[in-house]
């Protein structure tokens, strides 16, 4: 006893302690309470059970001589106030029946006092109960998940609980779960709205005095479930969410339940979870080991789940809050556990640095594999801004430790080249140089070449990728030919290199890679998946579609071992083997494959996003070949308008939906408004490329086509000519989309009579495509009748 | 109630009739300025000192200006805070005697352990007043009223080294207090 009340002169312990809170509550001190006996509305008063922040509790009796019943009463002294509105919403809530909550049987105001009479629950607090019954952690989290159900039972009836805390659920004698109070706060009114709820367990936004909505009682759910986690049950107030106070629970486990926790208890509403029932979901999953949405494939997981619900810009500050949670989470969990387990002095060196990596991993697995657009492609270009925080303060926190903070920047520069924003991305990797410049270690300078090389790639300054990507590949020799950093160099080289040429050079390359990645990383390995992706996409670049088909093929079985089904690389491979499968005229196939990809797609990214679009593109495409023009012209158009709604005008997306529609309209002889389109799309793509960008190239030879089967043949000359100018000065010598941009102006010259001029168009054309196409191939036959004339 | 700055002279100069009017009068405004501190910002950010100096400034506005000193407010605040407390923390525990099995709420455990704990520590103090009655008074500042050293050394007008002391050797004082009063 004397030690404790010798605490008491430690700085804060008093007068931040519990009894000078309630003195400031003022409880004690003006309870005068009603004398036994009082009448309230049909109900008399038997004696106070006890006292809250809202109010007194009695026990009271109904005594009409009609029946008896026994009730709490709980009464609340109000100045002022609606009484009206009191009264509407009283009923409503009397109507509420859930076995799990509180009846509110009848309430009223007498003198100035707000009373309300509820079902008398005998029961103890649930925290109580959970310390006393020795629960165990998923018995808790169960006991929780009812007191969710009967939360959400409300929602769904637009009601809120505003003041759950322990002393507001009970569990009674059967062992049921009991809400009390459902409600009252909000009858209470918003004047003394300091009282009406328990200041230590309100939410943000009760504490700021603002609406409050169902995210509000998800806040003190969460609270809620931290209490019930303690492994201590005397602390009174709902106390700091801090893991290390829980019972024992698994690191991993722990993380999770963590992630659940923080993402219900976010600041900001608009992070927390959908909803009650989503929160409830989510523990539902916990205890079923199944993945947890806030935290399940890592963060990035839990980052893409957020984006689903907020498909576009909107998002930027939810996720942002999440993000750094993510990281806050990551690091405090992660510290703590080593600081606890590193004793010796070398041994905490090591720890040190192995800490450092798994960061950094978090930071590339997590983090990164979101922000890489293969993998989401709707992502929000606003992370970029807190990837930029982390940046900055990156070079003070980690001054002093340059090889840690070179990995990190790294990293962070890798995230940026996937959100697209590549000055910042150039930035980091210049800021990791500086870093690194006086550290003699080869493995971060491999790194660094390797993803500054894959950053130039995406910028098109190939022959640099190159450059960088060929010093990587030159260090990670000395790791041998077997290290993961070595194949990776390896693939993105022979990647960049087929960038550059368009050569087949890449594909045996890649293929000879294969079965090294395959031997040293396993069948399943994400580089293995990668690498086979890629080669798809070459072997159908150069109209190998019937081996990229192949290739594509075995990407989806391992992709779909490794990742699932329901996958965001899965189900872009899908989509792409749907292309490989119309290119090859199996439409059946390919219209099947479509619609389960875009089904999956939609899944995981929402709808309408760039991803499910661009499956309903490839849909519409495959209707189109399939003969059903009608409707695939009209997915086409509701692709273009919820592109351009999602985009804007001035995106990729929206002029290849231009180009497609353009493609369909043709086919049914509307050349005017294909003509249109085109020429939308051309403006586009004006904006967005320089002048001799294959894409723009192509646009232009199209849109000759069109003009030329509109019979505006002067118009169609002038476009076909330049797309040639272009092609000839900026695609490689073997592009076939050179051949295609000479067949087109052949075709033009013919039709305006310039016979010889169309022949040595054809030549040029076939010498390009011959490369490309086998000599029945369609469009050499008919390059071949041009030259004959 | 009379005018605060004379309720103040008279309770220093020995009248408990005006020192209880002191207590009354600051518990008013320290309900009134905590209702609307907590009610702003939550428990977790609310400051104690903040809110003694807050009450200050609204009695020191109220009265003439000059006649009450601000620095001596302080120390009579924290010995009005420490009345406060402690009536507190007996009506408290008699509530808790009389009113039998109550279902309790949230703080209610925590508050009634540090009721107790009050009542023992305000009777060491006590006994320390016979020691040395500046310990008691840096003990108030430092312990009821949240002050600083510095703040302490000023409101007791000593030097901050003596505050320092003082306080250091009140806290040996009552521990040796409160060891022999759960031995005996």
């Amino acid at each position: 006893m004397s030690s404790r009340a010798l605490q008491l002169l430690e700085p804060g312990r008093l007068l931040g302690g519990a009894l000078f809170q309630s003195l400031l509550a003022g409880q004690a001190s003006e309870d005068d309470g009603l004398a036994p006996g009082t009448r309230l509305g049909v109900f008399s008063i038997v004696r106070k059970i006890g006292a809250g922040g809202m109010g007194v509790v009695y026990l009271a009796e109904r005594d009409d001589g009609q029946y008896q019943q026994q009730v709490a009463i709980k009464c609340v002294s109000q100045s002022g106030g609606d009484s009206s509105l009191f009264r509407r919403e009283r009923q409503i809530l009397a109507q509420m029946r859930h076995p799990h909550i509180a009846r509110l049987i009848d309430g009223g105001e007498t003198a100035g006092t707000l009373w309300f009479a509820m079902e008398l629950i005998e029961g103890v607090r649930i925290d109580e109960h959970a310390h006393s019954a020795a629960l165990s952690v998923a018995a808790r989290v169960r006991r929780l998940l009812e007191v969710c159900d009967a939360i959400s039972f409300a929602h769904e009836r637009l009601l809120l609980h505003r003041d759950l805390k322990p002393a507001n659920v009970l569990i009674d004698s059967d062992g049921r779960v009991k809400l009390l109070d459902f409600g009252i706060a909000a009858l209470v009114g918003d004047a003394e709205a300091s009282r009406a709820y328990s200041p230590a367990w309100a939410s943000p936004e009760q504490r700021a005095g603002e609406d409050v909505g169902p995210a509000s009682d998800q806040y003190q759910l969460g609270l809620l479930l931290n209490v019930l986690l303690r492994a201590d049950s005397r602390s009174a107030g709902p106390g700091e969410i801090d893991p290390q106070l829980w019972l024992a629970i698994p690191a991993a486990r722990r993380a999770e339940l963590m992630a659940i926790l923080l993402r219900a208890t976010a600041a900001v509403a608009s992070d927390r979870y959908s909803s009650v029932a989503a929160f409830r979901d989510d523990l539902l999953a916990w205890l079923a080991h199944r993945p947890v949405a806030a935290f399940a494939g890592g963060w990035a997981y839990a980052l893409r789940t957020l984006l689903r619900r907020y498909p576009f810009a909107s998002s930027a500050a939810a996720m942002g809050s999440l993000l750094l949670l993510a990281i806050v989470v990551f690091f405090s969990l992660r510290l703590k556990d080593e600081r606890d387990r590193a004793q010796a002095e070398a041994e905490r060196a090591t720890r040190a640095a192995e800490t450092a990596t798994s960061i950094s991993r978090f930071l590339q697995d997590d983090v990164f594999a979101f922000a890489d657009p293969n993998t989401s492609q709707d992502v929000d270009f606003k992370v970029g801004a807190l990837l930029k925080r982390a940046e900055a303060s990156l070079g003070t926190r980690l001054a002093d430790r340059p090889a840690i903070a070179a990995e990190l920047l790294i990293t962070i520069g890798r995230s940026q080249r996937g959100l697209g924003d590549f000055d910042a991305a150039q930035r980091s990797f210049a800021a990791a140089k500086v870093r690194l410049e006086n550290l003699a270690d080869a493995n971060l300078q491999l790194q660094w070449h390797l993803w500054h090389g894959e950053l130039l790639l995406a910028r098109s300054q190939t022959a640099d990728a190159i450059d960088d990507l060929q010093q990587a590949l030159a260090i990670a020799q000395t790791l041998g030919e077997t290290h993961p950093l070595y194949l990776e160099a390896a693939v993105r080289l022979a990647v960049a290199r087929f960038d550059q040429t368009q050569g087949a050079a890449a594909v045996s390359e890649l293929s000879a890679l294969l079965p090294k990645i395959e031997a040293a990383l396993g069948q399943d390995a994400p580089l293995t998946i990668f690498a086979l992706n890629r080669l798809a996409i070459i072997l159908n670049s150069v109209e190998r579609v019937t081996e990229a088909e192949t290739v594509r093929s075995e990407h989806l079985l391992r992709a779909e071992r490794a990742y699932g089904a329901e996958h965001s690389t899965t189900l872009t491979g899908r989509l792409n083997r749907a292309v490989l499968l119309r290119k090859l005229g199996r439409l059946d196939e390919a219209a099947t494959e479509a619609a389960s990809a875009s089904a999956g797609l939609r899944k995981v990214f929402g709808h309408p996003s760039i991803a499910s679009l661009h499956a309903q593109n490839v849909e519409s495409n495959i209707l189109r070949d399939l003969g059903q023009l009608d409707a695939a012209i009209a997915l086409q158009e509701q692709t273009l308008a919820a592109r351009i709604e999602l985009l804007g005008e001035v995106h990729d997306d929206v002029a290849f939906s231009l180009t497609n529609l353009a493609g369909s309209l043709a086919v049914q002889s509307r050349y005017g408004e294909a003509s249109v389109h085109l020429q939308r799309a051309l403006a586009i793509r004006a904006q967005l490329y320089p002048a001799d960008h294959v894409d723009l190239i192509t646009n232009l030879s199209t849109l000759a086509d069109v003009e030329r089967l509109h019979g505006r043949l002067a118009i169609a000359e002038a476009y076909a000519s330049d797309a040639v100018a272009r092609a000839t000065r900026g695609l490689a010598a073997d592009r076939p989309e050179r051949g295609n941009a000479w067949y087109r102006y052949a075709q033009v010259l013919q039709a305006t009579g310039k016979a010889e001029a169309a022949k040595s168009a054809a030549e040029s054309a076939r010498a390009v495509l011959i490369r490309h196409y086998p000599p029945s191939h369609p469009r050499i036959v008919a390059i071949d009748a041009l030259r004959r004339g | 109630m009379g005018d605060i700055t004379v309720l103040l002279q008279r309770a220093r100069d020995g009248d408990q009739g005006a020192w209880d009017d002191v207590v009354a009068l600051i518990y008013h405004d320290l309900k009134h300025i905590a209702r609307r501190v907590i009610g702003r910002s939550g428990s977790a950010t609310f400051n104690p000192t903040g809110l003694v100096h807050d009450c200050y400034l609204r009695l020191s506005k109220a009265g003439p200006t000059g006649v009450l000193n601000r620095d001596h407010f302080l120390a009579l605040a924290a010995r009005a805070m420490r009345q406060l407390m402690l009536n507190h923390a007996r009506d408290r525990l008699a509530a808790k005697r009389g009113g039998g099995a109550e279902h309790t709420e949230g703080n209610e455990i925590e508050a009634n352990a540090q009721a107790e704990d009050l009542i023992e520590l305000d009777q060491a103090l006590r006994q320390l007043a016979g020691v040395d009655e500046r310990m008691v008074q840096v003990v108030e500042c430092r312990v009821f009223a949240g002050l600083s050293e510095a703040e302490t050394a000023a409101a007791l007008e000593m030097p901050l080294r003596s505050s320092q002391r003082l306080y250091a050797a009140a806290r040996e004082q009552l521990a040796q207090i409160l060891t022999d009063a759960k031995s005996s």
